[in-house]
């Protein structure tokens, strides 16, 4: 009735960080700037549900057709995360000119997603992991729905698209929902959806000439967030590190009784 | 600044398993006391009399009973438009959540809405300054953060389950209980159309004070079945999670996952067998109070975290542990 249908957008916001499989031993904290820091230094890495948020893109673009738009907030270095998104099926990028946001101001970077997502003409989907895995707080997604004014569905572990909109699969804390979205709407991407393709040598060599855009937020209409509403008073390395007392029995039977015992007596069965 | 404003818990309805947190309304006490506010808590309808005397007897001065046919635990647009309503209408300070389905949906879309601070999975929160001091772990575990939220305004926090047993504060009064009746707004812009919920009976993970932990050590899932399902698990009563390792072995479905890209636990015990202890892993159990572990490997970094270890082959260390357990556990106490 109305003539062909629009092709599907899909936008996709990333995060590079710090890797987070890097050795342990190496996080420490700058304690007179309350900074995280490794040493020696953590690769940097699209954070880790961001990659499959990724990889639902470039998937649901292989069967419905359309177009993936990647976006990513921060320094020119953040090119080097954006220019992967592209080798893993997405479009074109679009990189938000600015320092990434410290302390808690995660409103200011939700709001310069939103208008970057207004400039590009609207889209169907919005993608983003369900927390970025270096401060784990998970903010972003929800802000950015509803300064967008769409649903929100997080976390997710399945998605389909079907004519009359989304339907995915949503995590609870006892199980799972299968919940019916309408569209535009935001899915937060949980890592059980898929596994992230290797870029073969040619889509990173193809990526290459895709178009990444850089737009400032002054650009955007954006104002730099002055409001701090919650402020980071200390960051601490948090050692879990424990004397261990191995349970030593004659033999490897001997140790499984010994330890029986030992758990009753301290009362921890 | 001179109205104190409310410090208003939310009892999001869902029973066991829904990771709702009835420790909030302690909480809020705890800072109404800190901040002098009042202490209230929102359910959602219909009016549950047990439901408010409980949370009286937790600490509650104010108990509002939120109803609107539309307003359950599944739809999230709803509770961000109840929620911004009764922050307004309560002129809250502070707005506390569990960090469960609904809390992590819905508090930085209000957040958003009402321009307020949010900390959010924290696993302390007191008052302290001009206003709340919330810490919450970051960096997969590695880091804890200390946040500080002062000055006028709302600020949202939403706790981890465990971060504050229940009935900490006394009961203070005869508490008011209110019915708030909201606009009908209809439907949101999701539906649920099929829960899937794991079998009665089976102990939830997060729920569990003792939790049996496999990674791929545990090789197969015969082996799994046979010496933890039907053995040590069964003797404790304990449910089985596992490591990234396991799931990627097809040992044990992702959803069992614990770890950073999974499930949260902090049981008292939290026995490790053939699992490493990488830090994605222990991001997930960090919060355990004792954690025992037994691998092959004596340089396994699980061995860092634990405080009782045995180096040994779990085929050899298991059946004789759970058979001394399940001994002791049917001995008469004293």
């Amino acid at each position: 009735m109305n003539g062909a249908p629009r092709p599907l957008r899909i936008a996709v916001c990333i995060k590079q960080i710090p890797d987070p499989q890097a050795p342990a031993g190496s996080f420490y904290v700058d304690e007179a700037v309350n900074e995280p820091r490794w040493s020696p230094p953590a690769a940097q890495v699209i954070s880790t549900f961001d990659a499959h948020a990724i990889e639902a893109a470039a998937r649901l673009r292989e069967e419905h057709g359309g177009e993936v738009i990647v976006l990513s907030l921060g320094p020119p270095g953040v090119e080097v995360a954006l220019r992967r998104a592209l080798a893993a099926g997405a479009d074109e990028a679009v990189r938000i000119d600015e320092a990434a946001a410290r302390d808690g101001d995660r409103l200011a970077v939700a709001a310069a997603l939103a208008a970057a997502l207004r400039k590009l003409g609207g889209v169907d989907i919005v993608l983003c992991g369900r927390i970025a895995a270096d401060w784990d707080m998970g903010h972003v997604p929800g802000m950015l729905a509803e300064f967008l004014d769409t649903a929100i569905v997080l976390p997710v572990k399945a998605i389909r698209l079907e004519n009359n909109g989304l339907v995915v699969e949503r995590i609870t804390d006892d199980g799972y929902e299968v919940v019916a979205a309408e569209t535009p709407c935001l899915l937060g991407v949980s890592n059980e959806l898929n596994e992230p393709r290797y870029p073969t040598m040619r889509a990173v060599l193809d990526a290459q000439r895709k178009p990444v855009s850089v737009w400032t937020p002054a650009e955007l209409g954006v104002e730099p967030g002055t409001a701090r509403p919650v402020r980071l008073q200390r960051l601490s390395v948090l050692d879990l590190s424990r004397a261990c007392e191995l349970v030593e029995g004659a033999t490897p039977e001997d140790s499984g009784s010994l330890l029986a015992e030992l758990l009753h007596e301290e009362a921890l069965v | 600044m001179s109205e104190p404003g409310s410090v208003v818990a939310v009892l999001d309805p869902g029973g066991p398993g829904s990771g709702a947190n009835p420790g909030l309304v302690s909480v809020a006490r705890q800072l109404a006391d800190g901040l002098g506010a009042r202490a209230a808590c929102v359910l959602a309808g219909p009016p549950d009399r047990g439901a408010a005397a409980s949370a009286v007897a937790l600490g509650a001065d104010d108990v509002f009973t939120a109803v609107a046919p539309w307003l359950d635990a599944r739809q999230p647009d709803a509770w961000v438009a109840a929620l911004a309503e009764t922050c307004r209408e309560l002129e809250s300070r502070v707005l506390l959540l569990s960090h469960n389905t609904l809390g992590r949906e819905v508090a930085p879309r209000l957040a958003a809405r009402l321009g307020a601070g949010l900390v959010s999975d924290c696993v302390s929160i007191h008052a302290g300054g001009d206003g709340l001091i919330a810490v919450r772990p970051c960096f997969s575990g590695k880091a804890l953060s200390t946040w500080v939220a002062g000055g006028p305004g709302l600020t949202i926090a939403t706790l981890r389950r465990q971060a504050v047993p229940p009935g900490a504060s006394p009961a203070r009064g005869e508490g008011v209980v209110t019915v708030l009746r909201l606009d009908d707004r209809g439907p949101g812009r999701t539906r649920v159309i099929e829960r899937v919920v794991p079998p009665p009976g089976q102990v939830h993970l997060e729920d569990a004070g003792v939790v049996v932990s496999v990674g791929r050590g545990i090789g197969t899932r015969e082996a799994l079945q046979e010496y933890i399902v039907d053995g040590l698990a069964a003797v404790l009563g304990a449910p089985v999670g596992g490591s990234r390792g396991a799931v990627d072995l097809g040992i044990i479905p992702p959803d069992l996952q614990i770890g950073l890209t999974g499930r949260v636990v902090s049981p008292k015990l939290y026995i490790a067998v053939g699992l490493s202890g990488s830090p994605q892993h222990m991001a997930g159990c960090s919060g355990a109070q004792t954690i025992v572990a037994v691998n092959t490997d004596p340089q396994a970094p699980i061995f860092g975290f634990a405080q009782y270890g045995v180096v040994g082959d779990y085929r050899k260390v298991i059946p004789s542990l759970t058979s001394r357990l399940r001994q002791v556990l049917a001995a008469p106490a004293g």
